[in-house]
């Protein structure tokens, strides 16, 4: 038997995180209720979002530019470059008025998860680091264990250009996830970085 | 059923909805279990305790199905910081315990065998005798009966000068005919034993025991060993 358009509605509201049966079954009756202008428009925005949102050539964050914003600023500074796991690290360590480069990494190197060197965009980093104005470069993966051994990896990869390399250390509690920390944690975890 | 503070390690963990995670826990008295820690990621539940791997914990949890909830946990023994080659170490042996060990299965032997086998990495321990024992000791207390002390052509003791041909489902023979991997006497003692000195016996159990857990981890490539291999020719080339 075919699923009733609600029926499919509400399954489909389950691909969401954090969003199960129960949930999806409300947002749909809600929004048939007394929303449907504003689900109208989420509908487009979400098919327009995923049409021509894809990654920046340069750091790998989204954005539906060859370059984002950050990238395409000519004004920041190139002679550092932090990396990252997560778009939302590169929004909190903007809050700590850090002004260099970014590379966001979308995750962490986890073989148990079959996330290698390669799914992280690590062959995409050597053109980065490889350029002339790059001075030094800094580690803001989290204080997991998958995220100091992703640091370690890349650390390699810098010290292999004489570069100065840098791990962002104090203030970021071990096991932290940056996006959970407020910015002037982050602060004081940019300025106390160590080199590594 | 209801578990009080009993030693866990953290062998895996993944996000679970906004701010929780499921952790792949192996536990000292119940074996491999799998728990959802609510609100982990936010750090306001549980005391502000991070979950990592490789630190020994204490956890309480309720489970009425497959997935436990985790409802106390705490830090068995502070953890020292760990070299990234020993952490890879790590993920190797926590990828062949999620691969072979079963859910629920008690091994308390397993769970010291790897809880000594981490001590010692974090002390950083670099010798590769190790993780000989830890894959010997998984082999076992899985119940694969292998075998290194008694040759199974005689029924005698495997002797330290003489060489065995050992076959993978059988263990190691004298007799020529048995057409089997090549390992000494010595090595076998070593291995039984962990007395392992010498390179060359150190580099003969890890042929033989790579063999054997291959039998039993199959075909599929270990990531964990792929993600090592990348790093060594990282740092090789790069
Ligand atoms: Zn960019």
């Amino acid at each position: 038997m075919q699923q009733s358009l609600l029926e499919q509605l509400v399954e489909a509201l389950r691909c969401m995180p954090g969003i199960g049966r129960k949930s999806a079954q409300r947002i749909a009756h809600q929004l048939l209720q007394r929303n449907r202008d504003a689900a109208r428009h989420l509908s487009r925005i979400m098919a327009d979002a995923m049409q021509n949102i894809g990654h920046c050539e340069r750091c790998r964050t989204f954005t539906e530019n060859s370059l984002c914003l950050l990238c395409a600023n000519s004004k920041r500074d190139d002679s550092m470059l932090c990396i990252v796991e997560n778009p939302a690290d590169v929004d909190a360590i903007e809050e700590a008025n850090y002004r260099g480069r970014y590379f966001v990494l979308l995750g962490h190197l986890s073989p148990l998860d079959g996330i290698g060197p390669d799914d992280i965009g690590l062959n995409e980093l050597p053109k980065l680091l490889d350029e002339e104005q790059l001075a030094e470069v800094i580690l803001a993966t989290s204080s997991t264990v998958e995220g100091e051994a992703t640091a370690h990896f890349i650390s390699e990869m810098v010290k292999a250009r004489g570069k100065q390399v840098s791990r962002i250390a104090h203030g970021v509690p071990m096991g932290g996830e940056l996006e959970y920390s407020n910015s002037l944690t982050i602060a004081h975890a940019l300025d106390g970085r160590k080199q590594i | 059923m209801k578990v009080d503070l009993t030693p866990c390690y953290i062998l895996h963990s993944r996000d679970y909805r906004e701010s929780s995670l499921i952790l792949e826990v192996m536990s000292r008295e119940y074996g491999r279990v799998s728990l959802v820690a609510k609100g982990a990621k936010r750090n306001k539940k549980h005391q502000g305790i991070n979950f990592n791997l490789y630190q020994k914990y204490l956890m309480s949890w309720v489970s009425r199905s497959e997935l436990g909830t985790l409802i106390d946990v705490e830090i068995a023994s502070t953890m020292n910081s760990m070299s990234p080659q020993q952490m890879m170490t790590g993920f190797y042996m926590n990828e062949i315990v999620l691969r072979l060990l079963h859910k629920h299965e008690s091994h308390p032997e397993l769970f010291d065998s790897y809880d000594a086998t981490i001590f010692e990495l974090a002390a950083d321990n670099t010798d590769q005798a190790l993780l000989r024992y830890f894959e010997k000791i998984l082999l076992q207390s899985l119940g694969y009966g292998v075998i290194f002390d008694q040759d199974q052509s005689t029924g005698s003791p495997v002797v330290a000068g003489d060489n065995y041909y050992y076959k993978l489902d059988i263990g190691p023979c004298s007799d020529v005919q048995a057409n089997g991997i090549v390992v000494s006497g010595k090595t076998l003692i070593e291995l039984n034993n962990e007395t392992l000195l010498d390179n060359k016996n150190k580099n003969e159990a890890k042929i033989l025991l790579r063999s054997l857990l291959k039998q039993y981890l199959g075909d599929k490539p270990l990531a964990s060993r792929q993600l090592y291999e990348a790093y060594i020719k990282n740092k090789l080339t790069s």
